[in-house]
């Protein structure tokens, strides 16, 4: 057979048109034809046993779910502890005051102590003006 | 001994039948692993971990399909997971092989032919290998393990329509992804 020569090198499309298509057709069906020859499946007699044993050395179902449930809480817990902790990062960064030194603020404006401090008032008198 | 008979013992908690039940259908899982994995532990590990979810859920199973129906979804479910896993695995440890395919085993005195054989036959696992996992799927049960449209429809709980496009699908990306190989 001709060789033809290809062109393109990605959409199998050849100025050779449908000869080329058919003839990438054939190798095609040439390499599937090859692939699709049966796998020989070796004798293992022992194989059912290796199954039987591993099913019988499994953990049991609630013993695999309480450590998944475990897992899981440990994740969220963790999680939240990362939320706080990059919060706090955040918080530092964009210099936003911690709310006990908002507290002494408002002590200061007063001109109180912290312990005479009574927030809500501040907060009404602050609106009323 | 019958589908219905051995799903019935089995599902008494019989060993017997399920050893039974296990040597049947040993050949189907291995052979269609076989095309999803190279390695042979992977596959002999994939077949084992098929059988033992076939004891887990066979209280699950309605009877609705038959045995190996079921036997072969369990199969492609398993052999897709195998292979994302290997794939993860191997993008963390930044390995360039993204599947064991590229290292088609040979033995030393397999003929010239056999080895053309293994080299087209590894060139498709190799495509197949980037494929979505249900063109890969659905291509794999019709041309390898020979079953019709139907039945690949019944594994994939798909229609038959949905099927036949999806082998079509699959044949035309082959076609693609293997031009390189039509040019030399």
């Amino acid at each position: 057979m001709q060789k033809r020569k290809k062109i393109s090198g990605i959409s199998g499309v050849s100025l050779n048109g449908q000869n080329f298509d058919d003839d990438t057709d054939q190798r095609l069906d040439a390499l599937i034809a090859d692939w699709e020859l049966p796998v020989e499946v070796p004798d293992d007699p022992y194989f059912a046993d290796r199954v039987l044993s591993r099913i019988n050395n499994r953990p049991a179902a609630s013993f695999t779910r309480t450590l998944t449930i475990s897992a899981v809480a440990a994740a969220a817990v963790l999680a939240i502890a990362v939320g706080v902790g990059i919060g706090n990062i955040v918080d530092r960064r964009m210099g936003v005051p911690a709310p006990e030194n908002q507290l002494m603020n408002v002590a200061n404006d007063l001109g109180i102590g912290m312990t005479q401090i009574d927030p809500y008032e501040y907060l009404l008198s602050e609106e009323e003006e | 001994m019958n589908d219905q008979h051995w799903l019935e013992l089995i599902r008494k908690g019989d060993k017997t039948a399920f050893r039974e039940l296990i040597e049947h259908y040993r050949p189907l899982v291995y052979r269609t692993s076989a095309k999803f994995v190279a390695n042979v532990d992977d596959r002999d590990d994939l077949t084992q971990e098929v059988f033992i979810e076939v004891w887990r859920s066979i209280n699950k199973f309605r009877g609705d399909s038959s045995i190996s129906t079921w036997i072969y979804r369990i199969t492609v479910n398993k052999a897709l997971n195998l292979v994302q896993s290997a794939k993860r695995k191997n993008w963390y440890s930044g390995l360039l092989r993204t599947s064991d395919y590229r290292e088609p085993e040979t033995r030393a005195d397999e003929t010239a032919n056999n080895l053309m054989r293994n080299e087209g036959a590894s060139l498709i696992n190799m495509a197949l290998d980037t494929l979505p996992g249900n063109q890969r799927v659905a291509f794999i049960l019709s041309k390898a393990e020979g079953l019709s449209q139907k039945e690949v429809a019944a594994v994939m709980e798909l229609t038959e329509k949905a099927v036949e496009s999806l082998i079509h699908r699959a044949r035309t990306n082959l076609r693609k992804k293997l031009s390189h190989y039509y040019s030399m």
